[in-house]
This record gives structure tokens, C-alpha cells and sequence, in this order.
């Protein structure tokens, strides 16, 4: 399960990361806490129950990795490839996504909420259940995916491609949609209405 | 602690099993449905469903009960024993239930339902139909949704940012998202 212990700093109430007792904030040196996290995914096909919140990563490639019940909020990840991963359980909320590819993925049960996507590809997964909830997102694709039961409610999406997409279960309540193309995917199974939703 | 998040298509509801690192007993949030998808997760990760929980006594989240007794020795908790067929042990604010090493705060939650109840526990909190990701639960009347909201806004926005948060229905969230994008809680009592 996550590593939940509470950073050993005085009066901090933040979660320390994997491997250390204190939290980002507190880490003395995060540059090289940053490199062991990228050595550490890089050098596994597996990971797993892993606090890694705030990390910094670059053109690194996880490609058909399998990473489940981790933490990754607040994460900086420019140029990450993380097409073929398997992903079940991580959170990613208010992390900045620019450049990276999710292609071929299969995602369930992600967090990217309140996250700033840019310039990312989604197309051909497999993103089942997964909160995109207030993220800004633009010049992103989503297209020939299966987005069964996700959230992207108050969300802004600005030039997404949602294109031949399954939106079954899939809410946009209260999500402010510019320039963004629908075409043949079901859009009638998905809820763009406040009033349209029920549990 | 190991952590599991099984999904039923049967009543679209979640249901959580909790169990230690090894095999030994395990904590089931809620039984919506038990069937043998459920039955191999518990089984494989050699966990025995020694404590069930139940957020509120609707269907999608208590249908799996009966199966699930004719399995396993479970004591179940509710906050309204009485509305089940099943001998259930109440729980209130004041009277946690007894899950051996795993130690969960009920916090009272009406609205949705008059016996709904979150459950807390090392920073992980299972909503049910109270609270869900940029969504709160259904409610019939103008009363029971000032209830709801007044129910989430004392109990549940006064706990601390970084809350994981777990529904009955939909994806994962967190405390701090809620409070910056669940458009619901915006509403006015």
C-alpha cells in the first residue's frame, strides 16, 4: 500500500517519500532524490506501493511498464513515454504532463486531477475510470480510446481530440470544451449536463 | 497493509478489501455484489473477509452479503443494523467497529441516505454515496441535499488536504480536489 508515514520534520504534516523520512519539502538535495526515482522506474518492470510525489522527470521511457498503487501528485514529466504501461491506482493530481505519450496504455483508476496537460497522447488506450476532474488540458489526444466510466468534470480541454472514442459512463459536467472534436464517438452515453447525472 | 479496489458492473459500485501484508484477515468496504472475480482476489492474495463494512444499507452496496456469508465468518457493521436481514453489529461516531489491527473512525455522513457513514483510516477515506470524484450522492428532497452538504462540509472538508479518498461509484479522488473542483459543493444550503 502507499507509504503513508507522516515526514519526520517538526509540526510538517506531509507524507514522506519512498525510501526517505521526510517529505519533497525537506529532502536535501531533490535533484538526486529526482535521479534515483528515474533509475528506479527505468530500471524496473514493475513497480509498486511507492510514494514518489514531486518528482522531476525528463525524457524518460517507462514504455510497457507496470506501475500500480503509487504516488506521483505534484510531478513534473516532460518527455515521458509511458506507451504499452499497465497503470492501476496512481496518482498523478496537480501534475504538469507536457509532451508525454500514453499511447496503447491501459489505465485504471488514475488520478489526474487538477493536473496540466499539454501536448500529451493518449490515443488507443484503454483509460477506464480514471479522474481528469479540473485538469486544464490542451492540444492533447484521446482518440480510439476507451474512457469507460472516467471524469472530467470542471475540467477545461481545449483542442482535444476525443475521436471515435467509447464515452460510456464518461462525465463532463460543468467542463468548459473549446475547439475539441467528438466525432464518432458516443457522446450520447456521456453526461454534459449537471442535472444528467445520477449514481 | 495491502489495499484492493474491486469494481462490479452489476450496480457500477466499489467495494474495497482491506488485508495485511501476508495472508490473514482482511476488511471488505461494502459487498454491492460477490461474485467470482471478488472470491479469486480474496482468495489468491490468501485473505480471509473477517469484517464487513458498510457505508449505507443500499442495495448496490449490500447485495453481496448474503453470498458472501455462506463463505466466510465475517462480522458485519452498520450504522442501522436493523435494516438488514443479516445479524449486524452497529456503529455510530462514538462506537467504531472492531477490526482486529485495522482501525477505522466511522464518521456520520446523512443525506444521501439517513444511515450513511464514511470510514477513515490512516489517511484513506471511503465515502460511499456521500462524496464521490467532482460528484456528491443522489438525494429526493431539498432537505436531505442541505443535509448532504452539510453532512460533507463538517465531516469531511474539516479533515486534513492530502485525504485519499475512495467512493462507492467512480474513480478515486482526493480531499484537496474535491475542495477545489467538485462543482456540487459550491451549492448554496
Amino acid at each position: 500500500m502507499f507509504s503513508l508515514q507522516i515526514c519526520s520534520v517538526e509540526k510538517c504534516n506531509n507524507w514522506a517519500l519512498h525510501q526517505r523520512e521526510v517529505c519533497r519539502k525537506h529532502l536535501e538535495d531533490p535533484q538526486a532524490y529526482d535521479r534515483q526515482v528515474a533509475d528506479l522506474l527505468s530500471g524496473s518492470a514493475a513497480v509498486s506501493d511507492l510514494n514518489l510525489a514531486s518528482a522531476v522527470l525528463k525524457d524518460l521511457d517507462l514504455s510497457g511498464k507496470s506501475i500500480e498503487r503509487c504516488i506521483l501528485s505534484q510531478a513534473d514529466l516532460r518527455g515521458v513515454n509511458f506507451a504499452d504501461t499497465r497503470i492501476r491506482l496512481l496518482y498523478l493530481d496537480y501534475s504538469v504532463l507536457e509532451n508525454c505519450s500514453f499511447q496503447a496504455a491501459k489505465l485504471y483508476n488514475v488520478v489526474l486531477a487538477g493536473a496540466r496537460i499539454e501536448s500529451c497522447n493518449f490515443s488507443g488506450s484503454d483509460i477506464v475510470r480514471c479522474n481528469f476532474c479540473g485538469i486544464q488540458c490542451r492540444e492533447t489526444l484521446f482518440d480510439e480510446s476507451d474512457l469507460y466510466g472516467s471524469r472530467f468534470i470542471a475540467s477545461s480541454l481545449n483542442r482535444v481530440g476525443f475521436k471515435d472514442c467509447n464515452l460510456k459512463q464518461v462525465r463532463f459536467e460543468h467542463a468548459r470544451i473549446s475547439e475539441s472534436d467528438f466525432r464518432y464517438s458516443n457522446t450520447e452515453d456521456a453526461f454534459f449536463e449537471q442535472k444528467a447525472h445520477k449514481l | 497493509m495491502r489495499f484492493f479496489n474491486y469494481f462490479s458492473v452489476h450496480h457500477f459500485s466499489n467495494c474495497y478489501l482491506i488485508g495485511p501484508d501476508g495472508p490473514g484477515d482482511a476488511v471488505l468496504i461494502d459487498a454491492g455484489v460477490f461474485d467470482e472475480g471478488l472470491l479469486k482476489l480474496i482468495e489468491d492474495n490468501e485473505l480471509y473477509v473477517r469484517w464487513v463494512l458498510i457505508t449505507h444499507v443500499h442495495h448496490g452496496h449490500v447485495q453481496g452479503l448474503q453470498t458472501l456469508q455462506k463463505i466466510y465468518e465475517a462480522g458485519i457493521y452498520a450504522f442501522d443494523a436493523e435494516r438488514l436481514e443479516a445479524p449486524v453489529q452497529p456503529i455510530s461516531e462514538g462506537k467504531p467497529p472492531d477490526c482486529g489491527s485495522f482501525s477505522f473512525k466511522v464518521l456520520e455522513t446523512p443525506g444521501h441516505s439517513n444511515d450513511s457513514v464514511c470510514f477513515l483510516m490512516d489517511g484513506m477515506l471511503f465515502t460511499g454515496d456521500t462524496l464521490s470524484a467532482g460528484s456528491i450522492g443522489r438525494t429526493a428532497t431539498g432537505y436531505e441535499r442541505a443535509l448532504l452538504l452539510s453532512s460533507i462540509r463538517k465531516k469531511i472538508l474539516s479533515l486534513k488536504e492530502d485525504v485519499l479518498v475512495f467512493p462507492g461509484h467512480g474513480p478515486p479522488t482526493r480531499l484537496s480536489i474535491e475542495r477545489r473542483f467538485n462543482p456540487y459543493l459550491e451549492e448554496k444550503l
